[in-house]
């Protein structure tokens, strides 16, 4: 099957997405904010659905909208969750709601609404790929850099807001972090199923690890065997990827909540 | 050496003109232990945020007599978000390290990590998992990541408020140690009465209508009876 480029792509493709899901997602789990990376593909679909209304790549779109979105999010100090669930409840329901005026008005056919919501990684174009590939290594980078102050942010808020100065602009970093990282997974999971990559392998892997570093390492191994799975499955079944990825994730989360 | 000095303190909030208190006066020298001690509600962690830089004063100033970049370690009161994760111990309190671009330890922090682990006496359980912890060893492990930034003053907002009398007394021997073995002072908030004439050195006790600052023996603990020893 590797003798496909479009499977060689896929494969890429998803393995970098792997990676930088399971390592943001960590932070994002950590800090309780699966419900918020959610809101964010949501928001990202209006996106994507946008940019179909206007001829514009749907990835960027996403991107666009995703990083927009978590810079208010920022600004408006909406970080904690609990503050300020029914906003970001209403937030996604407008996002919901243009998503679906834009895909009616740009008058695409059902595959592309399809794509955007459930993923479509093996018919990414070649210049999504060079996207995918730049964003991914950016947010890892940034990730990697900024991993000291992230880890304090996210495994222990309290203190991490007395101990580091600039707390405020980590906050807003991880934010933008974050919503990179659901507009490129995305790209292999669509904006309904952002859990799976972003969230499970994370989830999974702080039932194990016992160092942050064991937990990114294992959200890491977690999300690349779903990828690398589905990949392979959905070659010989023809059913959807993402189809896959929510099974063998979802697999790994039950297994390890008998972890504890 | 003088550490910090509070002169004439007043602390109003701007939604309900509602006074805290005023006219505070205290210092804070080096190597010392400050109780701060008053009825629950009156001010004593909205002080701390002010110390720490996090509020303004309404009036009076806070003078940083030692130097401009005063190192803080700060215990909170409310430390409820941890505990989630299956950390172990020596990772929790090595969260602390969070300054610089390298993502893994020096040998040099590791180093220092186990000598604060060595004085917490967290070092046999340091591979145990944070959220098992008992309360004494969690606030051991809050305490030894305070110090992990090496502050010039430690604050601990009721460390020891659920703790039994072995345990409060286990944490509060570490602060002395460390007090006795750095460059370091400290300021705790206290209900109880045991821990604060034991440990400390000065008191101020803060109270709608006026403070009183002064050596520990001079605390007269009926002012503090609403609060006070039933506390424990
Ligand atoms: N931002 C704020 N605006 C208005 N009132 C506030 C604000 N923050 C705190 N308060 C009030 O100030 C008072 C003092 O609060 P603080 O937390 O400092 O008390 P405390 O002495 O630490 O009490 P405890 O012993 O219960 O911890 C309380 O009555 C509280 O309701
Ligand atoms: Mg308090």
């Amino acid at each position: 099957m590797f003798n496909y480029p479009f499977m060689q792509n896929a494969y890429v493709v998803g393995t970098l997405i792997a990676i930088v899901s399971g390592f943001i997602g960590v932070f994002v789990v950590a800090r309780s904010m699966s419900f918020l990376a959610h809101v964010l593909s949501e928001i990202g679909f209006a996106g994507a659905s946008f940019a179909l209304f206007m001829g514009w790549s749907p990835l960027l779109g996403m991107l666009g909208f995703t990083l927009v979105s978590s810079a208010s999010i920022g600004q408006l100090d909406m970080g904690d969750e609990r503050r300020s669930e029914s906003t970001v409840s209403a937030v996604s329901s407008v996002a919901i709601g243009l998503g679906i005026a834009f895909l009616a008005l740009s008058q695409k056919n059902a595959s592309s609404a399809t794509s955007i919501l459930f993923g479509s990684i093996f018919s990414i174009s070649h210049a999504n790929i060079v996207q995918v590939i730049i964003l991914t290594l950016a947010v890892l980078l940034v990730g990697v850099v900024l991993y000291r102050p992230l880890r304090h942010v996210a495994f222990d808020h309290a203190t991490a807001v007395d101990s580091l100065p600039y707390v405020k602009m980590v906050d807003v970093v991880f934010l933008v972090l974050m919503a990179t990282t659901v507009a490129v997974s995305a790209q292999v999971v669509g904006s309904l199923l952002i859990f799976i990559l972003m969230t499970l392998p994370a989830s999974a892997a702080m039932r194990w690890g016992r160092r942050v570093s064991h937990m990114i390492g294992l959200a890491i191994i977690f999300a690349l065997v779903g990828v690398w799975g589905a990949l392979a499955l959905s070659y010989w079944t023809n059913v959807p990827v993402s189809f896959f990825i929510a099974m063998i994730e979802s697999m790994i989360y039950f297994a390890s909540t008998a972890a504890r | 050496m003088r550490i910090l000095t509070g002169k004439d303190v007043g602390i109003q909030f701007a939604d309900n003109k509602r006074w805290l208190y005023r006219h505070v006066d205290f210092h804070l020298d080096s190597s010392q232990i400050l109780a701060l001690v008053g009825d629950n509600g009156v001010g004593k962690t909205t002080l701390i945020r002010a110390i720490m830089g996090q509020r303004a004063l309404t009036e009076g100033e806070l003078v940083r007599d030692h130097a401009q970049d005063l190192r803080i370690g700060y215990v909170p009161q409310y430390h409820d978000d941890i505990g989630a994760f299956p950390l172990h111990i020596a990772d929790f309190v090595g969260l602390s390290y969070d300054r610089g671009l390298l993502p893994w330890l020096r040998r040099s922090e590791k180093e220092h990590l186990e000598h604060v682990l060595n004085e917490a006496n967290l070092t046999e359980i340091a591979n145990e998992r944070i959220d098992r912890a008992s309360g004494g060893e969690k606030q051991r492990a809050f305490l030894a990541q305070a110090m992990i930034q090496d502050p010039d003053v430690l604050i601990l907002d009721e460390a020891t408020a659920n703790l039994d009398n072995v345990a409060k007394f286990a944490l509060m021997d570490v602060v002395k140690h460390y007090r006795d073995h750095h460059d370091l002072s400290v300021i705790m908030v206290s209900h109880d009465l045991d821990i604060v004439e034991r440990y400390s050195d000065n008191y101020l006790l803060l109270s709608p209508d006026g403070a009183e600052f002064g050596p520990i023996a001079d605390l007269d603990t009926s002012k503090l009876e609403e609060g006070g020893r039933d506390h424990v």
